[in-house]
């Protein structure tokens, strides 16, 4: 007992300083569905997985109609199978997507019965054991490593963004429990419930990383979750100062404020370790990496020889029944998990939005798969767009800009398409997180008209890229009909040259036609004389 | 005595600024090479803008030439059809001259587009092979062909010399990976 306070003394000193980051504002949490348990929803009978990566680009399928799949297996590149099953087509078939686009899907009818025995397997498979004692930098990547995606919205792949560091080291490993934007709380829910379960996966982490440090940021209106970490990071430290032989550095917990958008990379790295990333570098180069919590507990999964292949899901608005989190396979469409958590009723008069209030988007059908990126699904009762008004250079925007903008500037250039001084100004640099619309008092859509700029922005650059690479095409293929032009030209001056040689090697055959000429000449002449000697007759 | 010594100095230092002035006049005078340099560097400016679509509307067979013609022949800048008034405006900033609207003698700004072979019809001629100024068809004799779409600059040129009429020119697909987001109203 003395050991833990003087420890939670020691934890609390450490990390007592608060930072904070520029602009972002306060906003109400409004969380709902903390107090029931995650729920894990049964497996639809069927999946759909669009073959597309985290930036949209397509993926090439390694499978075909009618191939019988097994849970874990690759379908395409990093998109492993949710379910055992049959694969029953590969479709063009609508996705979630702010633009209501379709795109192709692998569509698996699943067999539940198969679900133990594909566990068994799993388990039968060579990987670090759950209990074998981690040592920093040691851990082997197995295979299923590599279907971890990002599970805080961007679903990045968890290898790629490890591999990112290259031989950097890796500093500080920052668990990203924030979870900032309002509504959402499937975070939350997973630390409140998974607690013991997210630590192993941390640890996990930390020795695939070999970090030198590794905080876990929660934001200070999660106080049950923060509890609840709590005790599982000092139960996990405690082993660890039993053991003398593991290299593996403490958990460190840190409460953070809660302040909107303190969840988003650069402010959290702001706020937990008081260090600003310039703009044209990387938190790599700085040797720190965020990772999301539900990530870390995904990694948790894998080293307990289980899948990561599911996610908690938040369902919330105003027009939602039974707000909730639960536990959702990959693939599984949103009609199926509001019908199986009862919010299906209102469905006609509301709307439907993916992603978080502020960062997601509208979609206009419900019968879409959701991906390792749907965080949340909101019902929300349908509104009127509050109509904009002139820009009164008031400049709440600039002040509650969390990637230090000048949005006022920004949005007149882009409205003028100006997308060259829109580069000037730094619009890369905007993480679409709301703020300025929240604050804007003329309802001016900021954020959307960001979101077009961006889009033209990375428009232009792919143009001036293929213009590039239809100039070099162009160019190697003149230099190659040039080379062949030469090559022709070579071989007719050649062929003169052969023809004239001919025409000297002629001059040796001038004896035999002057005989034929003398030959043809005595013909004539007797045909002559016969002629000659009838007529005379 | 010391005013005319001050004055004799001053004097000798006018004179060593004049010399050494002159000096570096001499030296900063482009020689002939330097302003040959000088035009390269122009047309590289000048095809940078150009949108390397090397469909030849413009006169001349492909970009690069027709932009050693605006530099060299002062051809005019508005004969780029698929660059359109954005290419316009933006030669004209570089060279200093007016905005000229783009000359439809030359043919018509068209949306970005791509060639695409109906495959049924395809008789594997390789005559658009032949035609393709960026080597974006594959194929080969009395089999069929087909464009590989990223390479594709829309450039039409595969179209004439087709004997069964069998490429169309599409607009650009929209994908879940080059989709835009609208703008506002």
């Amino acid at each position: 007992m003395k050991l833990l306070s003087s420890l939670l003394t020691s934890l609390e000193k450490q990390t007592a300083r608060q930072y904070r980051f520029r602009g972002g504002i306060q906003l109400p949490g409004n969380k709902k569905g903390l107090e029931t348990p995650i729920k894990t929803l049964s497996l639809p009978d069927e999946l759909k997985l669009p073959l597309l990566d985290y930036s949209h680009r397509p993926l090439q399928a390694l499978v075909k109609p009618g191939d019988a799949v097994s849970r874990g297996q690759w379908l395409a590149k990093g998109l492993a199978s949710p379910a055992t099953g049959t694969i029953s087509d590969i479709q063009h078939a609508p996705i979630i997507h702010p633009g209501g686009l379709n795109a192709n899907c692998i569509v698996i009818r699943t067999r539940s019965d198969a679900e133990p025995e594909a566990q068994a397997e799993q388990e039968k498979k060579t990987g670090v054991a759950a209990n074998s004692k981690l040592t920093a930098g040691t851990q082997t990547v197995t295979p299923n490593i590599a279907s971890i995606k990002g599970l805080g919205g961007a679903a990045f792949p968890l290898l790629d963004k490890i591999n990112a560091l290259g031989n950097r080291e890796l500093t500080t490993l920052i668990i990203n429990a924030a979870e900032c934007e309002p509504q959402i709380a499937c975070d939350e829910a997973l630390m409140q419930s998974h607690a013991i379960e997210i630590v192993f996966g941390i640890n996990h982490l930390v020795a695939l990383t070999a970090a030198k440090r590794c905080i876990v940021a929660i934001e200070d209106s999660k106080p049950l979750a923060i509890e609840k970490m709590l005790q599982a990071i000092e139960a996990s430290n405690l082993t660890k100062d039993a053991d003398t032989n593991t290299s593996l550095v403490k958990i460190e917990l840190k409460t953070i404020g809660t302040r909107y958008p303190t969840g988003a990379e650069l402010p959290l790295i702001k706020v937990t370790t008081n260090l600003d990333i310039t703009r044209n570098m990387h938190p790599t180069d700085h040797g720190i990496l965020c990772v999301n919590v539900a990530t870390a507990h995904a990694v948790g999964l894998i080293y307990k020889q289980q899948f990561a292949d599911s996610r908690v899901i938040t369902i919330a608005g105003n027009n939602a029944a039974k707000p909730c989190n639960v536990r959702v396979r990959f693939g599984t469409s949103i009609e199926h998990i509001l019908a199986q958590t009862e919010n299906l009723a209102a469905i006609d008069q509301s709307t439907i939005h993916c992603g978080g209030p502020l960062s997601g988007f509208e979609v206009s059908q419900i019968d879409l798969p959701v991906t390792a990126q749907t965080h949340c699904i909101l019902i929300n009762q349908r509104q009127k767009p509050a109509t904009p008004v002139a820009c009164i250079r008031c400049s709440a925007c600039a002040d509650s800009c969390p990637a230090e903008l000048l949005p006022q500037q920004l949005h007149w250039y882009a409205q003028a398409n100006d997308i060259e001084r829109c580069t000037e100004l730094n619009l890369a640099h905007c993480i679409e997180c709301g703020c300025c619309d929240l604050v804007c008092p003329s309802a001016i859509p900021l954020t959307a008209t960001f979101r077009y700029a961006k889009s033209q922005q990375l428009a232009l650059t792919k143009q001036a890229q293929q213009a590039a690479q239809a100039e070099v095409r162009f160019e190697s293929r003149e230099k190659r009909l040039a080379k062949q032009e030469e090559a022709r030209a070579q071989r007719l001056l050649k062929r003169k040259e052969a023809v004239a040689s001919n025409k000297s090697a002629k001059q040796n055959t001038d004896g035999i036609q002057s005989a034929l000429a003398r030959a043809r000449e005595q013909a004539h002449n007797r045909a002559q004389a016969r002629r000659n000697s009838k007529k005379d007759l | 005595m010391l005013t005319t010594n001050t004055a004799l100095i001053l004097i000798s230092a006018f004179v060593l600024v004049l010399l050494v002035g002159a000096l570096l006049s001499r030296m900063a005078r482009p020689s002939g090479d330097v302003a040959a340099n000088r035009k390269t560097v122009l047309i590289d400016q000048v095809n940078e803008l150009l949108p390397q679509t090397q469909c030849a509307q413009c006169g001349y067979p492909g970009c690069r030439p027709y932009a050693e013609a605006i530099v060299e022949e002062h051809i005019p800048i508005n004969r780029c059809p698929p660059g359109g008034k954005n290419t316009i405006t933006q030669l004209a900033a570089l060279l200093g001259t007016d905005v000229p609207a783009l000359d439809e003698q030359f043919g018509i700004f068209k949306a970005p587009q791509v060639a695409r072979i109906l495959e049924a019809d395809c008789i594997g001629c390789t005559l658009c092979i032949k035609a393709c100024p960026v080597d974006a068809i594959v194929g080969a004799n009395k089999l069929m062909h087909t464009v590989m779409e990223d390479e594709c600059t829309g450039c039409e040129l595969c179209i004439p010399p087709c004997p069964v009429d069998c490429i169309i020119l599409a607009p650009i697909d929209t994908t879940p990976a080059n989709w835009a987001w609208p703008q506002p109203q």
